[in-house]
């Protein structure tokens, strides 16, 4: 159960985005989650919703783009249909044993969000303190660059 | 107005960034870290009792270990004479970066060739989390079946060597150890496959010559 040890990073991540458009509101944050990712994404999505609660960002709603391992065949490089969950031994054309690659996403992609009234029709003076606000973020040194 | 804005960032890139900084530190004194996952009992308090056993004094070696609430397993290992310490997670169930770094700060890690890291027991939770190690290690005990690494493939498909502990064992199972072969090289062909038992033949000796080759291999890849 380290979902909700992730859903709370995931919404600092979140959070440090959002706070370069002051006084805009989350409506939703789409991640990518791989099969391989040793997360649950029901337990992802309780998790957020139960971080979320009760703050400035209550009823955010998580989309979860979800990415499927792939089991290939490394002697004749045929791909494998299989179940989610359900893994296979051989290739079914040349019955090599198969190899799984793939479904390591455990990423933050975008987010979608409502801007704050102000922002809708920006004036020339909140145009311009936008552009110096950008210009000292990035001469800050960045703590969450990827 | 809607607006989207794109990130494409790693959820616990924070987390990975920090342990980019452990592995750094560790490289630079050729130490070689590994991070020990497996289900609770499998066997990693006793399998590192013994490998401290088999390499006194030729290596040095220390521990950290995660547990949700005891002091145990590190009052084991100190008891062998080497530094151990162990990190209490107040319930979480699993350690992270973050942890490890404070827990550098209690023992002294300046002069081992290994430093061990038991993470707590689960073999879902601890995958996530990257910790500086070089690399991770699965343990599986007989007792639990021959149809896990498929069953919890995360976890499999990230170690560099599955340890098959409690091979002792198998006279009493039905484990079939050649599935087990097969399920591995499905999940990480270049996984190393050892089996072992503190309690009687085959031993650790495959386990012991596989952690020397690893820091072996590690130094001189640093030029040293
Ligand atoms: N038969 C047999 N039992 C073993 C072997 N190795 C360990 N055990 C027993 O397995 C039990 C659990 O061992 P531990 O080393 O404490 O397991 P652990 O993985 O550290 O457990 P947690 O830290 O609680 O997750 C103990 O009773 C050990 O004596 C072995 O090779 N054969
Ligand atoms: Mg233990
Ligand atoms: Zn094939």
């Amino acid at each position: 159960m380290h979902e909700l040890a992730l859903a709370e990073e995931l919404l600092r991540v979140c959070a440090r985005s959002l706070a370069r458009h002051p006084g805009a509101r989350l409506r939703a944050a789409r991640v990518a989650v791989g099969e391989l990712s040793a997360v649950e994404p029901d337990l992802l999505r309780y998790a957020w919703e139960a971080v979320c609660a009760h703050g400035p960002h209550a009823g955010a709603e998580l989309r979860i783009e979800w990415h499927a391992a792939q089991q290939q065949c490394p002697r004749c490089g045929a791909h494998a249909e299989r179940e989610r969950g359900g893994w296979l031994r051989g290739c079914a054309s040349c019955g090599a044993l198969l190899q799984i690659r793939g479904g390591r996403e455990l990423e933050l992609l975008d987010l979608e969000i409502e801007l704050a009234a102000s922002q809708d029709a920006p004036s020339c003076d909140a145009a311009r303190d936008r552009g110096r606000e950008k210009a000292a973020e990035s001469s800050a040194p960045e703590e969450n660059r990827v | 107005m809607k607006s989207q804005v794109d990130v494409r960032q790693r959820i616990l890139a924070e987390n990975e960034s920090r342990a980019a900084g452990i592995r750094e530190r560790f490289a630079a004194q050729g130490t070689l870290v590994l991070n020990l996952i497996s289900s609770p009992g499998s066997g990693k308090t006793t399998l590192l009792e013994e490998t401290v056993r088999g390499f006194a004094p030729r290596h040095r070696m220390g521990v950290l270990v995660g547990d949700v609430a005891t002091e145990r397993d590190a009052a084991r290992l100190q008891a062998l004479q080497i530094p151990a310490y162990q990190i209490l997670t107040g319930g979480a169930c699993h350690l992270d970066a973050r942890q490890i770094t404070a827990a550098l700060e209690r023992i002294d890690t300046d002069e081992l060739d290994f430093l061990f890291i038991e993470n707590v027991g689960n073999l879902i939770c601890p995958t996530a989390y990257e910790l500086g190690e070089d690399f991770k290690v699965a343990l599986l005990s007989v007792a639990e079946g021959d149809d896990k690494p498929f069953k919890y493939p995360a976890i499999f498909s990230r170690a560099r060597a599955t340890v098959i502990t409690k091979a002792d064992l198998l006279a009493h199972t039905a484990f079939d150890m050649q599935a087990v072969r097969e399920q591995i090289q499905s999940l990480q062909p270049e996984g190393a496959l050892l089996v072992t038992s503190t309690r009687e033949a085959p031993g650790i000796d495959a386990w012991l010559d596989f952690l020397s080759g690893a820091l072996a291999a590690k130094r001189e890849a640093a030029g040293g």
